[in-house]
């Protein structure tokens, strides 16, 4: 019997993702095998198409029986009424509840799970009302993966001073996890690396980074942590900066043409900084006009450069500049994914 | 002494039909006073706290006052969470399907099913206006009941009597 409650604790981990599937599609997804459920990421719907699992590595379907085949003909396919179904289990059919989620694509779960939205956009002006007919669904798994910040923190933090940091990535290559980490560690302290706990500010635009419920970190972001969960780079900083006293402000996915004007006030506060942004490689980066903006102010002390090449989340390279050496020796490790 | 108790069963049961009418008048506008208080209450809590549905009905199976009711609104809470195979619109056809409701008429659960096709499935403004839009049917539909009870509890009551004591004199 599954409760539904909000701050049910079971919604954590994969069994707790399973709580939100309709019972048939938990019937059949509760068939994946135990090795291979703690490496699912992502469970993906798509209208008309055969329900895909993303193991991180590898993509595979699943058949009605819970088996894996890559046989699209042999896999369960996804219509119409299972989409609305499983909308309605993941909303409890309050769409007016979630309304302003629903606007920018994605909903957050109790548990910190993500589901990424797409259908038809409705406009309200020049933005965004909201998004209908559903198409796609995306069930990203949250999961705590602990330990991954350490091996690189060493480079990002020296005698009491956290480096002006970017971490650099494709989507879906762990950068997310490693911001979150990092704000953990530093905010409980790593005594063994002369890390004393900071207070760290967080501008959530999306609920990724703390996997916010109503507020409500569901992720483990460290004790002297805050969250500003659902709001704008331009709104959080200067809230963050007028109130919180924070002594490390971090944010995910700068790179639009406003965000280094953002960057540039918190500097100029005299607060640290970390935060991602989609860019493969340095070379994307400076395609990219708001995050070039950023790479020449200068400002940026430490580049951290992930890749999925060997598994989710290697890190490629950390600079401590454009034009910088390589400051991490031994190359492309990966971050235990 | 056959004919007397023929003729004391015969005005009772009529009687007692008359009052059981009488008492289906009464009951209606009850339920529609209390249905009234339920839109409400959903209302608030979507218009202002925008909780889940699942909490909406907890609150309001808490505030309803009516041990029926409470216990028909606490099961919608239950079956409406998160991972839940049922959608709203169904429970809430069911809610007004139930026992409990037979004293409204088919305008009454007309008012009522159109809103169970949209609760929750709109934006905040739109749930409000919706609501408002249904408590306005609701209101009409208990003036009309109020009116409706004051003329027939009494002539029902009466009726119920006489027309067992028509049929007496007749049979006998």
């Amino acid at each position: 019997m599954i409760k539904h409650h909000p701050e049910n604790p079971n919604y954590k981990g994969w069994s707790g993702a399973l709580c939100f599937f309709p019972s048939g599609l938990r019937q059949v997804l509760i068939k994946v095998p135990p090795k291979l459920q703690a490496e699912l990421i992502e469970i993906r719907l798509r209208v008309n198409q055969p329900l895909e699992l993303n193991f991180g590595v590898k993509y595979r379907l699943i058949r009605e029986d819970g088996q894996l085949t890559d046989d699209p003909d042999q896999a369960l396919r996804i219509g119409t009424d299972d989409l609305n179904k499983t909308l309605n289990a993941f909303t409890t059919g309050s769409i007016y509840a979630i309304e302003q989620e629903l606007a920018q694509g994605y909903l957050t779960l109790p548990g910190g799970h993500r589901v990424g939205l797409t259908g038809q956009v409705f406009y309200d002006g020049e933005s965004i009302r909201i998004i209908r007919n559903i198409s796609s669904i995306n069930f990203r798994i949250a999961r705590p993966v602990l330990g991954i910040a350490r091996p690189i923190l060493p480079f990002l933090w020296r005698k009491g001073h956290f480096f002006k940091t970017l971490i650099l990535g494709a989507p879906a290559t762990g950068k997310t996890s490693l911001l979150r980490e990092i704000i953990r560690e530093v905010s409980v302290g790593v005594p063994e690396l002369g890390i004393s706990g900071i207070r760290v500010a967080v501008v959530d635009e999306r609920s990724e980074i703390a996997g916010g419920y109503r507020g409500i970190p569901q992720l483990d972001i460290g004790p002297r942590t805050d969250v500003l969960d659902g709001c704008s780079k331009r709104d959080g900083v200067y809230l963050l900066l007028r109130t919180m006293n924070p002594q490390l402000i971090a944010t995910d996915e700068i790179g639009r043409e406003e965000d280094w004007a953002i960057i540039e006030d918190i500097i100029n506060a005299g607060v640290g900084f970390i935060a991602t942004a989609h860019a493969g490689s340095l070379t994307e980066a400076a395609l990219r006009p708001g995050l070039k903006k950023v790479l020449e102010m200068g400002a940026v002390e430490r580049i951290v450069t992930l890749s999925n090449r060997l598994g989710i989340g290697t890190i490629e390279s950390i600079k401590p500049g454009m034009d910088g050496p390589e400051l991490f020796n031994s190359k492309a490790v990966g971050l235990g994914r | 002494m056959i004919k007397l108790v023929g003729a004391i069963l015969v005005i009772g049961t009529s009687t007692l039909i008359g009052f059981l009418m009488a008492e289906r008048l009464n009951e209606r506008s009850r339920l529609l006073r209390l249905l009234l208080r339920l839109l409400n209450i959903i209302k608030t809590e979507i218009g202002y706290h925008s909780g889940l549905l699942t909490e909406v009905f907890q609150k309001a199976a808490q505030l309803i006052n009516d041990p029926k009711l409470t216990l028909s609104l606490a099961k919608i809470a239950q079956n409406i969470g998160f991972g839940s195979d049922y959608n709203i619109t169904e429970l809430w056809e069911g809610f007004i399907n139930e026992k409990t409701m037979t004293a409204l008429i088919k305008d009454d659960r007309a008012v009522l099913k159109e809103l169970g096709v949209y609760l929750g499935s709109t934006d905040r403004q739109d749930q409000v206006a919706r609501i408002e839009g249904a408590r306005a049917g609701l209101q009409l539909n208990l003036e009309a009941a109020d009116l409706e009870r004051v003329k027939g509890v009494r002539l029902y009551r009466y009726f119920g009597f006489a027309v067992g004591a028509v049929l007496v004199c007749l049979l006998v």
